[in-house]
């Protein structure tokens, strides 16, 4: 089922009220409906896959008993067994036929033919989410951080939590786990903040997302026949279809889990007013990157054990962090991009300049070096952005020469070219990002409260009905939304 | 928690209201189908020129009977688009035209059906009969007719309206009308289209580059015959068991349209053009004695050329009128 679906428009509202006025009545009801409501939301898509969910939920229930044993190596022994077998079904589906092919492609150039069977079943929705969720549990317990869920209908509903279940944000079980433990009772405010951030989350993927989609597909579909500045802005627009598309999913989530009485991690922190690239993976998709950090790039040595091993980290976790998105190549490289991105503000050692502060803090508007700053990063990210849309990195190389070539050839190309034909419409296109950019600059400070800053009530209403009714124009086109391959 | 809901149900209501509106001013309105109502009752009114019709050509037809109930004609006919001149035009008086394009059989026996129900009588029925009457049809259409009485698929049709600015748009401001009433001049030139007041068309004339592209686009793409490598006899046979049932009450006439001479040229050797000799003849061994037939797949048997046609698969209404009125290709008799 997807949030952007008529079916999801009337799954939400018969859960929300049976979770509040039926099963209210004590907190193993509400969570029994919340596993069975996530059940059936993910089964909506894929039973037989649902059956490979309620398994590892049963597994990993099980070996976190294990794994809690006081005798170390006894411990350590069911936290390798649980993480092989987490990450081998992962591999298996997500990244065995790849690897087929690798292996194929070099023994062929060896001279060896070699015909390796190939995986023929899809990829489970959100299978890299949940086994991320069941492996922060099944970690924290092993380090002492957690103690083991008595209840498996708890456990069941801190893997499957519906908002969160197939695209995240990857939740934490000393976050998550509480809360599913704890009475929860009915928060008006707390409702309200949810019910803005679904609006908001709605719009960025319906009218934005999707609506940008469809010309950076075209255009990506038959790059070599487009000038340098079709191809710009397409790199650009695709940077902002799939911030709306993927932070508006985890607005949606967020926004989903507060109605029920629930706080998820918060996953997107307006990246793109970002001022250098570590401060782009501190506020974007903020749930993975900080869960590599906490689960790799810590056991790792971190950055404690000398400025090469600090290198040498960074790069294995943006190279598996890229890896995590998908079994292409093109995945690796634009994790190796970031991590070469990274590298100076390391090696300067200005990695956590911009910890603490927002961008234009006091101000209303940036002061000219963080303009320069915010482009800078921006330009950069969509740089990678290329190679995380291509089919191929030779597809990705080729687009990006096209673009170098194309300028030297004819530096006076964009001379006069804006307004005056948008063949590809993408000025047309271009237009869905300013609302994103001036509403999300107006709600830079706080993620979780969009439009609290917005004067007065009255102007609020309007807004929600303008955004309203926009997401009720542009909703009839049902698309998925990328994260949802990852 | 009862503020929160009351909130969420004014705002949600507003939006249900504008879709609600919306969807009721739209042409995906199924239950008050109001842009072919309105159709139907201003060309039952005015012949009109039309620029482009504002409903879909089914549900319209399905107005029309409504409109119609109880009444009776001399002519009543059904068939395709290679019907729908039979009319005041073509020297049909007191006739009702419900012709759809692309009809198939599963449209014949749904229009045939619904005259039933509305009780439509008249003298003389007209059928048309084509390949894609008798083989698998490439379109469906005809579920337009199954809407009206199927519930589930008239919500299913509502949940996939999709709700756009220009429907919103055009709910609050009527778009521009796009047919006129047209005077005696207006059907005369050859430029109008026109919807006669009882269903029946005028075709536009196209102009020689464009009436060549389509006859050559139609050789080569066969469209509607696509699917005709065989005549399904199933479906032959539910033809003749809907004529044989019309003529109980009235006049059965078999109209059996020609193809345009260069495609039956050209493909000469598909299988699907052969099959159309087989087709004719299989007509006139079938059809009840009560039935009569007028018309030819083939053009050279009727002496047509180029000129007697408006494109690839229609003939013109002063071939229509010869046809019908002057001669009779088989068995001698005179229509009027």
């Amino acid at each position: 089922m997807l949030f952007n679906s008529f079916e999801f428009l009337i799954f939400l509202p018969i859960v929300f009220l049976l979770y509040w006025f039926v099963f209210n009545k004590s907190l193993k009801n509400q969570n029994i409906l919340i596993l069975v409501a996530s059940y059936f939301f993910y089964g909506w898509w894929s039973i037989p896959f649902l059956y490979l969910l309620i398994g590892i939920t049963i597994i990993d229930y099980y070996l976190a008993f294990e794994i809690e044993n006081p005798v170390i190596k006894t411990s350590k022994f069911w936290l390798a067994l649980s993480v092989i077998l987490n990450l081998g079904i992962l591999g298996i589906f997500k990244y065995y036929n790849f690897f087929i092919d690798q292996f194929q492609v070099g023994f062929n150039q060896l001279g060896i033919h070699a015909s390796l069977p190939i995986l023929k079943i899809g990829l489970p929705i959100g299978i890299s989410f949940y086994i991320f969720h069941g492996l922060s549990y099944l970690i924290d317990v092993y380090r002492k951080q957690q103690t083991t869920v008595k209840s498996l209908i708890d456990y069941g509903v801190f893997v499957s939590f519906f908002p969160l279940l197939v695209a995240g944000p990857i939740e934490r079980a000393n976050h998550l786990l509480p809360q599913v433990q704890k009475n929860r009772t009915f928060n008006y405010a707390q409702a309200v903040a949810g019910s803005r951030l679904i609006l908001w989350g709605l719009f960025k993927k319906v009218v934005v997302a999707d609506t940008i989609s469809k010309v950076v597909d075209s255009i990506y579909s038959n790059y070599q026949t487009h000038d340098a500045y079709t191809l710009i802005l397409c790199a650009v627009l695709f940077s902002f279809q799939i911030y709306g598309d993927f932070s508006g999913y985890s607005d949606i989530a967020l926004g989903t889990a507060k109605l029920f009485g629930f706080e998820l991690l918060s996953n997107f922190k307006f990246p793109y007013f970002s001022r250098n690239i570590a401060e782009f993976w501190r506020r974007w998709h903020v749930s993975l990157s900080s869960w590599f950090r906490d689960y790799l790039y810590i056991p790792l040595g971190g950055s404690k054990l000398g400025k090469y091993i600090s290198i040498r980290n960074t790069f294995i976790i943006f190279l598996v962090s890229g890896f995590w998105h998908g079994a292409n190549w093109t995945f690796i490289v634009w994790g190796l991009i970031h991590a070469l991105g990274f590298l100076p503000s390391l090696l300067l050692n200005r990695n956590r300049k911009f910890t603490t502060n927002v961008v234009a803090q006091n101000t209303i508007l940036p002061s000219i070096l963080e303009l320069f700053q915010m482009i800078q990063t921006f330009v950069f990210v969509t740089i990678a952005w290329i190679y995380f849309r291509a089919k191929d990195i030779e597809t990705a190389n080729q687009y990006i020469k096209k673009i170098i070539l194309s300028i030297i050839e004819q530096p006076n190309q964009f001379l006069g070219k804006p307004g005056i034909t948008d063949p590809n419409g993408v000025i047309n296109a271009l237009w869905y990002v300013v609302p994103v950019i001036v509403f999300d600059w107006i709600f830079r400070k706080n993620e979780r409260e969009l439009f609290a800053n917005i004067p007065t009530q009255t102007l609020r209403w309007i807004l929600y009905f303008i955004i309203g009714l926009f997401i009720a124009f542009y909703f009839g086109t049902k698309s998925s939304f990328i994260y949802f391959q990852f | 928690m009862k503020h929160f809901l009351r909130k969420i149900a004014i705002y949600l209501s507003f939006f249900c209201f504008i879709s609600c509106y919306t969807y009721y001013n739209s042409k995906h309105n199924l239950l008050w189908d109001k842009p072919a109502i309105q159709f139907v009752r201003d060309f039952s009114q005015n012949d009109l020129i039309i620029k482009s019709e504002i409903a879909e050509d089914r549900r319209t037809v399905y107005q029309l009977i409504k409109r119609n109930r109880n009444k009776h004609f001399k002519y009543i006919v059904i068939g395709s688009s290679r019907v729908m001149q039979i009319g005041k035009f073509t020297g049909f008086e007191n006739t009702l035209n419900l012709g759809v394009s692309a009809a198939n059989l599963i449209d014949i026996q749904s229009i045939y059906q619904l005259t039933k129900d509305f009780h439509l009588s008249c003298d003389t029925i007209i059928f048309d009969i084509n390949p894609w009457t008798v083989c698998p049809s490439i379109e469906n259409r005809y579920e337009q007719f199954i809407l009206t009485k199927n519930i589930q698929k008239a919500i299913s049709d509502i949940t996939h309206f999709n709700f756009t600015f220009e429907e919103f748009k055009e709910s609050f401001i009527p778009s521009k009308k796009t047919y006129f009433k047209a005077s005696e001049t207006a059907i005369a030139n050859p430029n109008n289209f026109i919807r006669f007041s009882d269903g029946s068309i005028k075709q536009k004339t196209l102009g020689p580059n464009l009436k060549a592209g389509r006859v050559d686009f139609f050789c080569k793409d066969f469209y509607l015959l696509k699917n005709f490598q065989k005549i399904n006899e199933s479906q032959f046979k539910e033809y003749l068991n809907l004529v044989t049932d019309a003529s109980k009450n009235q006049n059965v006439i078999i109209f059996i349209p020609p193809f345009h001479p260069k495609f039956q040229v050209k493909n000469k050797n598909d299988i699907r053009v052969q099959n159309l000799t087989l087709l004719n003849d299989f007509i006139h061994q079938s059809t009840p004695k009560t039935a009569r037939i007028v018309g030819n797949f083939n053009p050279e048997t009727l002496h047509l050329n180029d000129s007697n046609f408006v494109d690839g698969l229609h003939i013109n209404e002063f071939t229509v009128s010869q046809l019908f009125h002057k001669q009779s290709f088989y068995g001698n008799k005179k229509v009027n």
